[in-house]
């Protein structure tokens, strides 16, 4: 029992002598007839002592981008509850929503810049030691310049986040694109949305859904295509389970590779083998034609036949054997226009007997399941995450999905809506709307295109021709670069790539701590990625700034900074902006583009980024009086509302416009394109959608001709799938306990408590055959690397035989050590559902 | 081979200095033992909350509980009827209440999945301290 | 008004208490003196160790606590209470022995 008390202990409980002692006191006092003292009254009547400020924010996790009342007093957070005037979670929260009041208060928060120092001076392989903003800032301009002025812009490189504020990655962009004239900028939403951004592009020619959260109480169906919403996306999932249990007629169907809690509300829950979606994808579509349900003439008007290419590889290394195989691994996304009759007769050999033997799903359950699509009158929503995107042929998956909502003309209707769920609290806001890909600008504009490089150029009054045209370094091939001693000085902001990344052993951490490289890592906590970084600087969070995130619904939210960060943490809009004051024209820019425009001579990227006339237009006595906001302090303006406005033009008039600033303070959100103060709720819908024209009815305008594409595709198998020694497929993924790495759940107790270490899941048949049981101590071996883990046979998930599932959370089992770095070659997302293992018991 | 002969590779450029993460002991590229798995909490005593919006933490073992289309094994003890047999505390009010606030006669549909925010404890002492302070202790200052 | 409350807790919740090793008595008194007394009675009432002053009024009395080891203990320091200078009178009102 005494081990029970020291961990008590910790609770920030009233103990057992203080609740004595207080009411000791109140008895005193009653007899003494003296007003009880506050600390030992059951109830507080002076209203001033327990009044707290409540004020809005969005919530810290995942894309579903609930809103939440945040209750302040005394500079500190000391509650938080879902907002009741919210449409999206309308006063939920989840388990870690309720806990975000405890996020930020680790006790290993970081307070000062640590630089791996020996006798003084930087050392790679010195020890971390507290230095000054001044000498952070030094030494990273130092050996910023030095790479550009050795080997050029492509030597630099920045990988930021779904998590950064709109502001925050729209600064990022600038500086890296615009200042210093690279594209190696990638968000981690790379790991997380790319297949969904790929899809988009390709199918509709306009990223993000046309739906929205609306459809969750229109829709009749519900079908989940590699997503467990019930951990990852609850809120979301009380409102299925809402109208599921609402109205009988309601039907959910799930499909995974393995079973897991979303299956508990199945009515057709189906386990497949990985990679037989795609299959099971082209089966529906094939039994909607076979079956005469086709929408004819939505079909005839609204959309195109095209057929992909095929063989495109596994997004690895040139030298891998597998690209070498491949036939059109440089032509990944390339398609030809066919005709409906030879898209119908592609999809012919999709027929249940065959894809039910390829997949392992039984024949009655395939139909039930493509009913739900045929016939017209169920209204039905597709939804998915990670078991579409992070797969080696994901924007496929995306593309499969959409062809039988087109096909059946089911979508951009209250109801009928395929959507695509998001990951990190702004993926959408920030990674996808302002563009931090490394082929991206705003408003999914693209480097690649002249247009939109002069375009952009003229937003940003700059030069022609400072932004570069060749696309830079994606996620994973960032860290390939940084191995390859091609990435010199590199900055990570706001996220743990060190844990997230694919193949940590043979490619994140040799990259990292490559003596040629210097390595920044911006966090509020000391996290993996900080631990191989060289300079680590500490970061303020959530509502310790102004910010704004927007989620997968297309809903920009904002908040006000509440508190202040602790000791010297400062958040990534000051760091990057601050940093920009190191550097001037000549240091980065080529001398041709300066003789031809001398005006910009002798300036600083600040000058030229943000003081721009346009970011620094708006004075300080336009921010609130109410909070807080340390940016605006130090820069001498509203530089959140300059950043966002000036960004906003972008969109505006481009089918992506943005409300006036001061609007999204006031409300809770707003889904854009916002027109005449007015939300749309619905794209490519006629009397939805103010950039439809009269009598089209349904207009993808995304794409030139007005038509969504219909694409043929095939099966291919995985990259890598088991075989006599590596017999077990390993699936990785998350928990509902812990979002983000861990980096901000496994620092608040009771999420911790709730679930402290990874495990790994499997069939308890599997674990027999190995000798092994629950608690067993186990190593699950890649080609790549291995950890150690405990089995666990019952709980939450149940794999079928011959697959594991391991979630990636726990900073003490590095999964990403096992998993392998194979992507999609057209969005070039980690595939981190399907890679070969085995498993040995430790002994 | 080429395995094998990367992480030995790896050994030499072993991150200097003592590690500073709090998560996780030992040098990035070495694996410690696996924890034992840590037991649940079955005491059935009461935590208090953080602050009154917080769902309770679940003070007992919930292994094996059905929370399904068909049963949902918690109201068997927590909802209003079940309560004077089982002693279990009462799910609260706002349980009741539908997605327009609306009380309804029997638990929302939205709440009908217990472990989306109360979750069961085990018995294992955090990595990291939490400096969160009670808005009472903040009153109290 | 002397309040002797026993325990009714649950043996692991006992057991749980236990392992804590402090004071098992814990008490309050009411204070009488003059007014005018209080700001300097009261730092010295707080300087005997295990003596706590929560709080007080214009009338001239004052809310104290004790914790104390035992009974032994406790006596003690209710006499050193009332044998300060210008503690006119202290009476018992709440006492507890629990094992904390």
């Amino acid at each position: 029992m005494t081990k029970k008390t020291s961990d008590k202990s910790l609770l920030p409980t009233i103990s057992r002598r203080d609740y004595i002692k207080a009411n000791a006191i109140a008895a005193a006092a009653a007899a003494a007839g003296i007003a009880v003292p506050a600390s030992a009254a059951n109830l507080v009547t002076d209203k001033s002592k327990t009044q707290l400020t409540w004020s809005k924010a969005a919530c810290r996790f995942c894309g579903t981008g609930c809103s939440v009342m945040v209750g302040t007093k005394q500079g500190r957070v000391v509650a938080t509850h879902g907002d009741v005037k919210s449409e999206v979670n309308r006063g939920l929260n989840c388990v870690k929503g309720y806990f975000l009041s405890k996020i930020m208060y680790g006790k290993d928060r970081l307070k000062t810049p640590l630089l791996r120092m020996s006798n003084g001076k930087y050392d790679k392989n010195g020890d971390f030691t507290p230095v000054s903003w001044t000498q952070a800032f030094d030494i990273m301009a130092e050996k910023w310049k030095a790479a550009i002025k050795e080997k050029g812009p492509e030597s630099v490189g920045m990988f930021g986040s779904g998590q950064w504020t709109v502001w925050e990655g729209y600064a990022a962009v600038k500086l890296m694109k615009a200042g210093f004239r690279s594209n190696n900028i990638d968000p981690n939403a790379r790991h997380c949305m790319a297949s969904a951004v790929g899809g988009f592009m390709r199918t509709f020619g306009i990223d993000e859904p046309m739906g929205c959260y609306d459809d969750l109480e229109a829709a009749d169906a519900f079908v989940l295509w590699g997503s467990n919403m019930a951990e990852m996306h609850p809120i979301l999932w009380t409102r299925i389970t809402d109208r599921r249990l609402s109205a009988p007629h309601v039907k959910v169907a799930v499909l995974s590779t393995f079973e897991h809690r979303c299956f508990d509300l199945a009515d057709n829950g189906m386990v497949f083998t990985p990679q037989t979606d795609l299959a099971i994808l082209n089966f529906i579509a094939n039994y909607i034609i076979q079956n005469g349900h086709v929408n004819e003439d939505f079909v005839a008007k609204h959309t195109n036949f095209r057929r992909g290419n095929t063989d495109i590889g596994y997004g690895l290394r040139d030298e891998h054997p597998l690209q070498q195989k491949a036939k059109n691994a440089d032509k990944a996304g390339g398609s030809q226009p066919m005709s409906f009759e030879d898209y119908a007769k592609f999809v012919s050999d999709y027929d249940v007997e065959s894809v039910s033997k390829l997949s392992g799903v039984p024949e009655k359950q395939l139909i039930e399941l493509a009913k739900l699509y045929a016939d017209p009158k169920i209204k039905v929503m597709s939804l998915w995450t990670m078991g579409f995107n992070q797969h080696t042929r994901g924007v496929w998956a995306n593309n499969l999905v959409y062809n039988i909502h087109l096909l059946t003309g089911k979508i951009s209707e209250p109801g009928n809506s395929p959507f695509s769920l998001t990951g990190q609290p702004s993926a959408c806001g920030t990674a996808r709307e302002v563009g931090t890909f490394s082929h991206r600008l705003p408003a999914d504009m693209v480097v690649t295109d002249p247009k939109h490089r002069a375009f952009a150029e003229d937003v940003w009054k700059l030069p022609e021709g400072t932004i570069p045209a060749k696309p830079g370094l994606h996620a994973v091939e960032q860290n390939r670069a940084l191995k390859d001693g091609k990435l010199n000085a590199y900055w990570v902001q706001v996220n743990n790539n060190m844990q997230a990344a694919a193949n940590m052993m043979e490619e994140t951490l040799p990259g990292y701590r490559n003596p040629d490289n210097f390595i920044v890592v911006s966090d509020a906590y000391p996290t993996v990625t900080a631990q191989a970084a060289d300079l680590i600087l500490p970061t303020a969070m959530w509502v310790e700034k102004e910010g704004a995130y927007g989620n997968a619904e297309r809903r920009t939210q904002f908040w006000h900074q509440l508190v202040d960060a602790p000791g010297e943490a400062k958040s990534d809009l000051w760091q990057l902006v601050e940093f920009s004051k190191r550097f001037t024209t000549e240091d980065v820019w080529s001398a041709d583009v300066l003789e031809k425009n001398p005006a910009y001579k002798g300036k600083t990227l600040y000058e030229v980024l943000f003081k721009n006339g346009q970011v620094d237009k708006f004075p300080l006595s336009e921010a609130s009086d109410q909070y807080a906001n340390h940016e605006n302090e130090a820069f001498g303006f509203y530089i959140q509302k300059g950043l966002f406005e000036e960004y906003a033009t972008f969109g505006r008039g481009h089918g992506h416009d943005l409300a006036p600033f001061e609007v999204y303070h006031k409300e809770r959100g707003l889904r854009w394109p916002v027109v005449d103060g007015k939300e749309t709720r619905w794209r490519f819908k006629e009397g939805q959608d103010p950039y439809v024209e009269k009598g089209k009815d349904f207009q993808f305008y995304g794409k030139k001709d007005n038509r969504a594409v219909i694409f043929a595709l095939p099966f291919e198998p995985a990259a890598e799938s088991p075989d006599e020694e590596y017999d077990l497929w390993l699936s990785t993924g998350r928990v509902i306990e812990h979002w983000h790495s861990g980096s901000m759940t496994q620092r608040v107790p009771e999420l911790y408590r709730a679930f402290p270490n990874a495990v790994a899941f499997m069939h308890p048949d599997d674990a027999a055959a190995r000798g092994l049981k629950r608690g067993s101590e186990i190593r699950v071996i890649s080609r790549r690397g291995e950890i150690r883990t405990r089995v666990e046979t019952r709980g939450r998930n149940k794999p079928p035989k011959g697959l594991i599932f391991v979630p990636w959370f726990d900073a003490s089992q590095l999964i990403n050590k096992v998993t392998l770095d194979a992507t999609d070659p057209i969005s070039q997302q980690t595939d981190y559902k399907k890679c070969a293992v085995k498993i040995i018991e430790v002994v | 081979m080429l395995v094998a002969l990367l992480c030995v590779g790896l050994g030499s450029i072993a991150v200097a200095g003592e590690p500073i993460t709090t998560l996780r002991a030992g040098a990035l590229e070495s694996n410690s033992p696996a924890p034992a798995m840590a037991k649940p909490i079955n005491s059935d005593i009461r935590e208090i909350r953080n602050f009154p919006e917080q769902p309770p933490t679940i003070p007992h073992n919930i292994r094996g509980y059905q929370i399904d289309l068909n049963t949902n094994k918690c109201l068997s003890c927590h909802s209003r009827k079940a309560v004077g047999q089982s002693q279990a505390p009462m799910v609260s009010v706002t349980h009741f209440m539908d997605r327009d606030g609306q009380v309804l006669s029997a638990v929302t549909p939205r709440r009908y999945f217990c472990t989306q925010c109360h979750v069961p404890q085990h018995d294992i002492k955090p990595l990291v301290e939490n400096e969160f302070i009670d808005a009472d202790d903040l009153t109290n200052k | 008004m002397k309040n002797r409350s026993v325990s009714r807790h649950v043996a692991s919740r006992r057991d749980f208490l236990k392992a804590k090793s402090s004071p098992s008595i814990i008490a309050s008194l009411m204070v009488q003196a003059r007014p005018e007394h209080i700001p300097a009675l009261t730092p010295e009432l707080n300087a005997i160790e295990g003596v706590e002053v929560h709080a007080s009024a214009d009338t001239g009395r004052m809310v104290l606590t004790i914790e104390a080891m035992d009974d032994q203990h406790f006596m003690g320091l209710f006499d050193a209470v009332q044998g300060q200078k210008h503690v006119i009178n202290a009476q018992l009102v709440y006492h507890q022995i629990e094992d904390i």
